[in-house]
């Protein structure tokens, strides 16, 4: 009995099977895609360009299944005889010239001999004769002015407290903030390095690594990567400004009971200013990306709750996302684009930086 | 002066006329086993006049003094003539043979409560009978599967359950069972539906002109009745397939006024996957090794019934359904002096709990009432745990691990509800209730137990639960509705439904008209028309296409608001020689306050911030349908064709999707044809076939890609949701049932089924992915042929 059974369950497998269909929908052209960021205070502008293939375009790579042309990122898109222009609060179109960028292993566009203040308009095109003219334009925003207003250490919870002056931007503008708390070990001995990041229950993790040395050792101990901003809409400032609360769930000890240590905390926080198009275009990456939940506006506003419990929450959301990727549901997320005729984004930054240090009490 | 005058003299004629009427009443049911039966028909053919007994098996019809030739007919019996001599109110109970206990096929007429005669439209009925006989995936039958059959409602992927009327989605159906709701009709992910066909007695879906008795949900009423139980001896069928076994058993309790029926099912999944990873574990095995694991459902149906008399019934429903996966492993292993025991398991089980008391009473021959308490429950359970040892016999060191973790969410409704119905005299028949539901949203709740010891010194112990907040609703509703027949040709059906939903401190309120009527033609041909006004209050949050455990049910909040329903149809009803009905509908249907999740959003576990992960947006939907339906005969079945379409809209600001531009519904099938026939060579002997072609789903497709070097990741471009049509579905379905009589038990049988799922092995889309090397597109195809054998012996 149990061999039919096998035999039953193996032939049904067998016949469920994968099969090549026509593809029958309309063969899209491809297109320019251009990058850039525009950084208030800045002195020079980099652009990036590439362009677009249509998805069953299979040309790069080789019959047998491989890459063709060496280094993925510097050669995908790569196209030659482009030309950019930018304006920069004038009519006239100035040409952008062309630079290798090292960092990104890609062909850079750069304007130099400017300076980006608030309020400025800047606008680029793309031509080329084998791609439709693509362009954007956008406006440096206004930056934020805000204050750090309050430092607190106790029981391994640091918190940091924000003022944040009014926004004077455009409504539909956006607040990122980005903190980074950082310690540093000024005793001969121990260091405690951690990553931690507690600013909503959805965010949680701990690595404590221990650490010996006789020098001084300075260690970021928490540190918040420009890709995890807290976005705020400009309308959730008001006009009275707003105050906003950091916690920080520290994990230091010393090694042994007898050995202790004093420790600095400084703090940094990175105010910016976004427009609406380099917002939704980083959400919409962000969520791409699968990070949505990351990207969550409201989240500082949530209430901690036990760490245990929501590591597990996410094991079975990983486990659902799984079994729900096999069933090919996964819905495909639309990038935000500002490009007429073509993809990417024109993105445009203000970034106001304030430190603060303080002593945190003896540890024991 | 003269109005006055006219109307109270009016009013005196009419008196007088309906003084010379009388009312008769009862009961219709089968004549062997008693059970009462739903939707037969009455009609007086001296008068005209006639009704359909209600879902109580109950009618009540007021005719003129003097002779009346009653014509009673239900689908699958032999139609009833009764000749009477009415001078007061009568009590007629009616008892109709089935066509199983008549020795040759008789071809019998029927109307149907969708019939030329019935205000009703937009509503289907399908005989057990004819679900019982569609051949069915795995063999296991399935009414759902069934009514994705039927015009106007689409299925969704390949194999799943889902229903989708008219446009709406699979969260916008209350399905019923003994009128008490359930959440969740899903087993194995959406391939089967909870029903077992055994334990059923009527099905009837309403996709539109929704009664006011009816609410809470914007797209269909799927309406499912359980049987009573044969009031007289003892029958039942055990049937073993390839996919389930399951077995029925009815049969008086009390000859002639007690009785019950019940129904168990249980698949074989398990007995698949339990001796592959013994195997397994065989194989690999290098110290003491075992594993099992393995995923079955099953679903318990019962209800007792006692009828105290004609008067009054008290009957009592139940059901519990389960999926249930779970994996054991045990490890033992000796290296070097240390040894290591581990013991995991894992249990994961979701489904179903609902139970309901009602009691029918009849006041008089005008007035009857149905009051009901139930209780219905979805949950689904997971639990984790692990304990291991390494016990070192070089250090003396023992370290343990004890951990258990589980993570539980339900939902949980009691219902108290009234209804009454009343028929003063022929031209008016009232129905009036009202209804009082206390939900109870309990979305997450997480459990974490750990006890641990590392080297005997350092301990540490967790014992923590933590939940998201447990929501009550509550939801209050009254309804009234009246069926009014001013002229012999023209019907009228109009009610209002109005309803109060608590929650969070908010209030929501809603008053819903509903229009129907009819105007005959010809005795055999109708126009027909309505209007309905709809709401809803609770959401499923679903990332998927198909029904996962994890769906949540969550109710509106201050952010979200309930989801409404315009809908208007119009089409015609044509009785072909009392034996074919062919209906021809158009539909327009607008939606409100809809929800899809935005990109990349997911509820997957978690329904924490829900309302910042959803879009609201509006939807409509339009179309045809055609249905041309045989009930009676050797060959019953039905032709369904649809062309419709569906389209969503989020512009709302913060919400956009799409860039704010309308798209396609997943499942916008322009055209959607089945044809499902069954056909009775002789009493040995019965086919059936069932024919499907409907234009592809949706499918979102990134036509263009680009390499961002910002991110330094691959972007694919979704230049528009669902823009992209797979292609047409199709298949054929074929089955045949032997019948065997029994050669020492009278009314015993052995019935072989055979049938064949896609005859002709058309490689259908479940979904499409492009492969980029070879710059070609793949469709994945899950169910190909596939034949099952399923044996059945009734007593």
């Amino acid at each position: 009995m149990k061999r039919i059974l096998y035999i039953l369950t193996i032939s049904c497998l067998l016949l469920s099977c994968e099969t090549e269909v026509e593809f029958k929908g309309e063969v899209t052209a491809p297109k320019l895609v251009l990058s850039s960021t525009l950084h208030e205070g800045e002195t020079e502008i980099h652009a990036y360009l590439t362009r677009s293939r249509f998805f069953l375009d299979n040309s790069q790579y080789s019959s047998q299944g491989y890459y063709n042309g060496g280094n993925k990122a510097s050669k995908e898109g790569v196209i030659d005889g482009a030309q950019i222009q930018y304006q920069l609060n004038s009519p006239a179109w100035v040409s952008m010239t062309a630079d290798y960028d090292s960092v990104r292993n890609s062909t850079c566009y750069k304007a130099t001999g400017i300076k980006l203040k608030s309020g400025d308009m800047v606008a680029m095109r793309v031509s080329h004769s084998d791609y439709d003219t693509i362009s954007a334009v956008q406006v440096i925003p206004t930056t934020v002015d805000y204050t750090i207003v309050r430092q607190d250490y106790s029981n391994g919870v640091y918190t940091v407290e924000l003022d944040l002056s009014p926004y004077q931007g455009a409504s539909t503008d956006m607040i990122a903030i980005s903190l980074s708390g950082r310690v540093t070990s000024y005793t001969s001995g121990y260091y405690a390095q951690s990553n931690s990041a507690a600013l909503s229950q959805t965010f949680h993790s701990a690595n404590t690594v221990f650490g010996e040395g006789a020098n001084l050792r300075s260690n970021k101990l928490n540190y918040y990567p420009m890709d995890s901003y807290l976005l705020l809409p400009a309308s959730a400032i008001g006009t009275s400004g707003m105050t906003l609360e950091f916690v920080f769930n520290f994990n230091i000890r010393p090694r042994t009971n007898e050995q202790t240590a004093v420790y600095q905390l400084l703090t940094e926080a990175n105010v910016e200013a976004w427009t609406q198009d380099t917002y939704l275009n980083y959400s919409s990456m962000m969520a791409y990306m699968g990070r949505a939940d990351d990207n969550d506006a409201n989240s500082y506003e949530k209430e901690r709750t036990n760490d245990y419990a929501v590591d597990y929450v996410e094991m079975i959301t990983d486990i659902m996302n799984d079994i729900s990727s096999e069933f090919g549901v996964e819905s495909g997320v639309q990038i935000y684009s500002n490009i007429e005729n073509g993809y990417g984004c024109l993105s445009a930054k203000s970034t106001m930086k304030k430190r603060k240090t303080s002593y945190v009490p003896r540890d024991n | 002066m003269k109005k006055v005058l006219f109307i109270v003299l009016s009013v005196v004629v009419s008196s007088l006329v309906y003084s010379q009427r009388v009312t008769i009443n009862g009961y219709v049911a089968d004549a062997e086993s008693g059970e009462r039966l739903i939707g037969a028909t009455l009609l007086d053919t001296v008068s005209g006049y006639g009704t359909v007994t209600n879902n109580s098996g109950f009618y009540t019809l007021t005719l003129p003094r003097g002779n009346a030739a009653l014509r009673v007919s239900y689908v699958g019996y032999r139609t009833e003539f009764i000749a009477a001599s009415l001078t007061s109110d009568t009590l007629i109970n009616v008892s109709l043979t089935s066509n199983l206990q008549l020795s040759e096929v008789t071809v019998v007429g029927s109307q149907s409560v969708s019939g030329p005669m019935s205000a009703q439209m937009s509503v289907v009925e399908v005989p057990v009978q004819q679900i019982k006989g569609i051949p069915a995936l795995g063999g296991e039958v399935d009414v759902l599967k069934a009514i994705q059959l039927l015009p106007g409602v689409q299925s969704g992927t390949e194999g799943s359950a889902g229903v989708y009327v008219r446009g709406g989605g699979p969260d916008e159906n209350l399905i019923m069972l003994d009128g008490v709701p359930l959440y969740s009709v899903n087993h194995m992910m959406g391939f089967f539906s909870v029903f077992n066909a055994d334990a059923i007695k009527n099905v009837t879906l309403y996709k539109g002109n929704f009664p006011a008795r009816f609410g809470s949900r914007l797209s269909s009423i799927i309406d499912v009745r359980q049987n009573d139980g044969n009031l007289q001896s003892y029958h039942g069928n055990v049937t073993v397939g390839l996919i389930a076994a399951k077995a029925n058993v009815e049969g008086p309790i009390i000859k002639g006024k007690t009785s019950f029926n019940i129904s168990a099912r249980r698949t074989y999944a398990d007995l698949f996957t339990a001796p592959v990873m013994a195997m397994f574990s065989s194989s690999e095995s290098q110290g003491d090794f075992s594993a099992l694991s393995g995923y079955y459902f099953y679903d318990v149906n019962a209800k007792i019934t006692h009828r105290f008399s004609d008067n009054d019934k008290l009957s009592a429903s139940f059901y519990m359904g389960d999926d249930k996966i779970y994996i054991r492993y045990r490890e033992r292993e000796n290296m070097s002096g240390t040894v290591d025991k581990m013991k995991m398991g894992l249990g994961w089980n979701w489904g179903n709990l609902l139970g309901a008391a009602s009691w029918e009473h009849r006041f008089n021959s005008q007035m009857f009432a149905t009051t009901q308490l139930s209780f219905t429950r979805y949950r689904y359970n997971l639990r984790q745990t692990l304990n291991a040892t390494t016990n070192s016999s070089e250090t003396g060191s023992i370290s343990t691990i004890d951990e258990e973790m589980s993570y539980h969410s339900n939902i949980m409704d009691v219902t108290l509800q009234s209804n009454f119905e009343f028929t003063p005299n022929p031209r008016h028949d009232v129905r009036y209730g009202g209804q009082y539901i206390y939900h109870r949203f309990n979305p997450q709740v997480s459990s974490l137990r750990m006890a641990g010891l590392e080297n005997v010194s350092q301990g540490m112990a967790i014992d923590t639960t933590v939940s998201n907040q447990l929501v009550n609703s509550h939801e209050v509703s009254l309804y009234a509705e009246d069926t009014y027949t001013p002229l012999q040709w023209l019907r009228i059906n109009y009610g209002l439904h109005g309803s109060l939903y608590f929650v969070g401190g908010k209030v929501y309120p809603s008053l819903e008209p509903r229009l129907g009527l009819r105007a005959l033609i010809t005795n055999d041909l109708a126009f027909k028309a309505s209007y309905s006004y709809m709401s809803q209050y609770i959401h499923m949050l679903s990332n998927s296409s198909v029904s996962l455990p994890t769906d949540l049910w969550v109710p509106v909040t201050k952010q979200i608001d309930p989801m409404r329903s315009l809908q208007a149809a119009a089409g015609l009803t044509y009785n072909i020689l009392g034996q074919v009905e062919l209906t021809v509908e158009g539909y327009y249907k607008y939606m409100k306050n809809l929800l899809e999740y935005k990109d990349g959003a997911t509820f997957m576990g978690s329904s924490t911030g829900w309302e910042d992960k959803v879009s609201m947006g509006n939807g409509w939907s339009y179309g045809v349908e055609l249905l041309v339906q045989r009930k009676i005969g050797n060959l019953t079945g039905w032709v369904a064709y649809t062309w419709s379409r569906t389209m969503r809209q989020f512009n709302r600001e913060g919400q956009v999707l799409n860039y704010g531009k309308p798209f396609r519904a997943k499942y916008d099938r322009e055209h959607d044809l089945s044809i499902t026939m069954q056909y009775q060579i002789n009493k040995r002997i019965d086919v059936s076939g069932t024919f499907i072609f409907s234009s592809g789903n949706w499918a979102t497709l990134a036509l263009q890609r680009y390499f961002d070097y910002g991110y330094g990741r691959r972007i694919d471009v979704y230049e528009e949701r669902n823009n992209y049509q797979m292609p047409n579905y199709h298949r054929l379905d074929l089955g045949v049932n032997f019948h065997v009589p029994h050669h020492r038990w009278q009314n015993a049988e052995h019935v072989v089924n055979i049938s064949v799922y896609n005859v002709y092995n058309s490689m259908n889309p479940f979904l499409l992915y492009p492969d980029e090397y070879s710059g070609k597109l793949y469709k994945v195809t899950i169910f190909p042929i596939l034949p099952s054998l399923s044996y059945t012996f009734k007593f």
